[in-house]
């Protein structure tokens, strides 16, 4: 292993020029302290002085794994919650705290948030980044929100890249990437400064498909999902402006766009529908940086960032009833941001404020509020009191036009017990805004359905016309943009009004304690991070009964899927059927855990990682495993496996070869239906990966790598709206073997 | 006038320009050879290892360096930036912080890291003891 000091002028030197000279050989982040991050603090400090439980992927490891896509390398990180979903799409999450749609961590490009403004998610394919841009991935587990705001509940992932720095990636760059299941991918990058300004750009083909069909715990194939296509192919180009004003006045623009074809859409997979065809994906970003040093102590910057992601789906996205019917989600979001930094010796300051502007139009949301202005303030100090010694404190205010106010205070000491060893505490409180929530859930609350499914409408209307008793019934969806819908009742044939509450929900909550302790030497590294955490005002779906009793009877249809549909939103009549809602619960999510790890570089050669994450997640009295009259309570939520391993062994076959070998472990987990509080075991997963890493010369490199995989498919809400038949939880397992090759190549 | 004018004038012009040689010399300022860089002043040497300029007479530079405790390291910081290897951290630290754009100079361990450098990389600039500044690269000044 090469000696501290050398790590470090790799490493820098990796960062100015790596790009330039073919010279990416970073140390592995977890050598040494010298790998720097700024998601932990908004500005960059070295990895072991951060106040929080960090992790960090580097483009070296990026480099020597050749990894398919970023989750896969990801999960290899202790605390990082990573699940599979159908169609290559993944949740990632962190220290427990995974869901569906998941929100629960703010995933930042280049410090800019990334997500859906509708759902508040992020979706890992529409990130519009190339792979082979990113400098480091930094996940910052526990409660960022005093930094970032709602929805950075329990964690930060920020991707930083190189996009934005001309003067040290110059020059002409290629990959190319060939796998099985037909992955393909092109990547050109190109970069000049000249003088006082310079620019970078980017551009990638990929195409991937879906690995082998799912099967069941039997092996046999899981019914439906073979049937459909599961195969994306996109486009991400992106453009990066930097224009200086001398030393101290920089302006950077960006645009960059992700064309995204999907063969289908997750969202019409999860329904496993035949009939589901295929999704185009717009996903468009433009931001611009103005940075100004006022003077050695003081510096401003300004943000204007403007998100758009849009959909345009082949069949309707919630049904997929109409083949014919082209429907559109349309959302973006423009964001202001100023900020101040002010660094008065022994105190640092970070203070500003964002201004957000949603507007969400489309197939999932069609009502009047559907524009929501958010408005943050924060100011975060840094002091050492003395050398050993320094505390962060911050403090955000928030304020919404759809959730109110919030707040997120955050504490933290680092105390540096000798050079190679720090000890650190932590508290925080941090929250999450249910506007994801809150509008997904209204399409599946009878009252928004007639604005928000117009393919059900049309197919309802054509299917039901003769119905004397659901004309009516159609007559009011079609009358009512809010939530008044009138039923009639059979017994006395007069219109019923009834009106369904309008979804009036808290942000979730979540306080956290955190206590870590690393000692880096030479050779070896060795880290211990424990964590508990309660979060309050849980936002799940639960039944609400009763809510369709006026209507009193049925009449199929004799459409299968039309009734199915009528079954699943409007419970199995006739009446007095549960309905489901999401509300807060009420109840409190418990989450404690420990993360180890070490590494050790057994000779020149040879290095040996491994990390272990143990977590123990409680939520009493609200789940219970199966459905039914055999169904048996657990208080142990779904997505949180109470192990995660992860072996990592790096041997340098000399100067220009690496060979990687990665097993990843994964315990038997839970999983869960959107729209009832039921949770089905899912057994372990293994995830094995050897790659080999061969540099020809400063110029060309080629990576190989061949993966292993049993790994799971999370049923999620399949299920519940499965239309075509009242199945048990669909989800499923992939057992497969996958290769890839990369040639990277610089001019 | 003119005279003592012509009599002086070499000795300001040695005095301004890089240490001829066969002076007494410790530290060579270096350019790579394809840098069109003929010599280079104390102060701009110094402004561009601070990171308040980006080059010197409109040539951009990326400047080289070595890790703080090395002998060349504390004379260089001493001689030319005027401030001790601490107080050179602590500059670049709050740059970092503030946000500036301007890179630190990368910092290697050994001598013959930073001259093998800067002869492959057009556009670097580095220090070396003078008895290591050879042919490879191009100096544009010498430090007593």
């Amino acid at each position: 292993m090469p000696s501290k000091t050398l790590s470090l002028s790799i490493l820098i030197l990796t960062g100015a020029l790596g790009a330039q000279r073919g010279l990416a050989q970073a140390a592995s982040p977890e050598e040494g302290s010298e790998v720097e991050i700024q998601g932990a603090t908004k500005h960059p400090i070295p990895v072991d002085q951060a106040p929080q439980n960090v992790s960090v992927i580097t483009r070296r490891q990026i480099r020597e794994l050749n990894p398919r896509d970023l989750p896969d390398l990801l999960q290899l990180l202790p605390g990082v919650d990573v699940f599979r979903k159908q169609s290559g799409e993944f949740e990632v999450s962190t220290l427990g705290s995974n869901r569906d749609y998941n929100n629960r961590v703010v995933v930042l490009l280049d410090g800019k948030p990334v997500m859906n403004p509708l759902f508040g998610y992020t979706s890992w394919r529409q990130l519009p980044v190339v792979l082979e841009s990113i400098e480091r991935i930094e996940v910052i587990k526990g409660p960022s929100s005093a930094q970032y705001g709602a929805n950075a509940f329990a964690g930060v992932i920020n991707i930083v890249t190189d996009q934005s720095d001309p003067l040290s990636r110059e020059g002409k760059q290629s990959s190319t990437a060939l796998g099985d299941r037909g992955y393909f991918s092109q990547t050109l990058r190109g970069a000049e400064w000249k003088n006082d300004h310079g620019y970078t750009f980017d551009l990638r083909y990929w195409k991937d498909s879906e690995r082998s069909p799912l099967v069941d715990t039997n092996g046999a194939a899981v019914p439906g999902f073979g049937a459909i296509p599961d195969s994306f192919e996109k486009l991400i180009g992106t453009f990066d402006y930097e224009k200086d004003w001398g030393t101290k006045t920089r302006l950077s623009m960006r645009a960059s766009q992700v064309q995204n074809n999907s063969h289908p859409t997750d969202v019409t997979s999860q329904f496993n529908l035949p009939g589901a065809s295929h999704a185009r994906d717009r996903t468009f970003m433009l931001t611009a940086d103005l940075f100004h040093e006022i003077s050695s102590r003081r510096a401003v910057l300004f943000r204007a960032q403007y998100n758009r992601y849009r959909t345009e789906f082949d069949t309707d996205p919630l049904l997929g009833l109409v083949d014919d019917t082209k429907t559109v989600e349309d959302d973006q979001f423009l964001e202001l941001e100023l900020q101040g930094r002010s660094d008065l010796g022994k105190s640092k300051y970070v203070y500003g404020g964002t201004f957000r502007h949603t507007l969400n139009d489309g197939v999932f949301i069609d009502r009047p509020d559907e524009q929501v202005n958010t408005e943050t303030v924060y100011g975060q100090l840094e002091y050492q009191f003395d050398k050993s010694n320094e505390g962060l404190f911050g403090l955000l205010l928030y304020n919404s036009s759809q959730n109110g106010f919030d707040y997120s205070p955050k504490v933290s000491l680092v105390h540096t017990l000798s050079p190679n060893e720090v000890v650190r505490a932590g508290w925080g409180r941090s929250f999450r805004a249910p506007e994801g929530v809150a509008y997904f859930l209204e399409p599946f609350e009878f009252a928004s359905m007639q604005t928000s499914v117009p393919g059900f409408q049309d197919a309802a209307r054509q299917a039901l016309a003769g119905s004397p008793l659901l004309n009516p019934v159609l007559a009011a969806l079609d009358s009512s943009r809010g939530n008044l819908v009138s039923f009639v009742d059979p017994a006395t044939g007069q219109p019923v009004p009834f009106t369904l509450p309008k979804t009036d929900l808290k942000n979730e909550a979540l306080h956290q304690f955190d206590l870590g302790w690393e000692r880096r030497k030479k050779r070896y590294l060795f880290k211990v991070d424990l964590w508990h955490s309660e979060s309050s005002d849980l936002i799940f779906v639960t039944p609400t009964g009763k809510l369709l009793s006026p209507v009193a009877s049925f009449t199929p249809s004799g459409n299968s899927a039309v009734d199915g549909f009528l079954r699943a939103a409007f419970g199995s009549l006739p009446p007095s059927v549960p309905q489901t809602q999401f509300h807060n619960t009420g109840l409190v999510q418990k989450s404690t855990g420990i993360t180890l790890e070490g590494g050790r570089s057994i000779s020149s050669r040879l290095r040996l990682d491994a990390n272990v994450t143990l977590q123990r997640v409680t939520l009493p009295g609200f789940f219970s495993i199966g459905a039914g009259a055999g169904a048996l309570p657990t208080d142990r939520p779904p997505f949180t496996p109470p192990i995660q391993a992860n072996v990592i062994v790096r041997y340098g076959t000399g100067a220009k070869s690496t060979l990687t070998s990665v097993t990843h472990y994964t315990a038997s987990t839970l999983s869960s239906s959107i729209l009832d509080p039921h949770v089905f075991p899912l057994p372990a997963t293994v995830i094995e990966d050897l790659a080999f890493l061969h540099d020809f010369d400063r110029n060309t490199s080629l990576s190989l790598s061949v993966q292993n995989v049993f790994d799971t498919v999370h049923p999620e809400f399949i299920h519940s709206l499965d239309i075509s038949s009242a199945n048990p939880p669909i989800g499923g397992f992939l057992q497969d073997r996958t290769w890839l090759a990369t040639l990277h190549r610089r001019f | 006038m003119v005279r003592l004018s012509c009599l002086w004038a070499p000795l300001l012009l040695a005095l301004a320009s890089p240490t001829v040689a066969g002076e007494d010399c410790a530290i060579a300022v270096i350019v790579n050879l394809q840098t069109a860089l003929p010599s280079a002043s104390v102060a701009d040497v110094r402004a561009l290892y601070l990171g308040e300029t980006t080059g010197i007479q409109s040539k951009n530079l990326r400047p080289v360096g070595y890790v703080a405790g090395t002998p060349i390291r504390t004379l260089f910081d001493t001689a030319v930036l005027d401030m001790t290897s601490e107080q050179f951290a602590e500059h670049w630290r709050s740059k970092r912080f503030l946000g500036s754009f301007q890179k630190q100079p990368i910092a290697f361990k050994s001598v013959p890291a930073v001259k093998k450098f800067v002869a492959e990389v057009e556009g670097s600039i580095g220090f070396v003891p003078c008895s290591e500044a050879d042919a490879s690269v191009r100096t544009i000044l010498k430090l007593p």
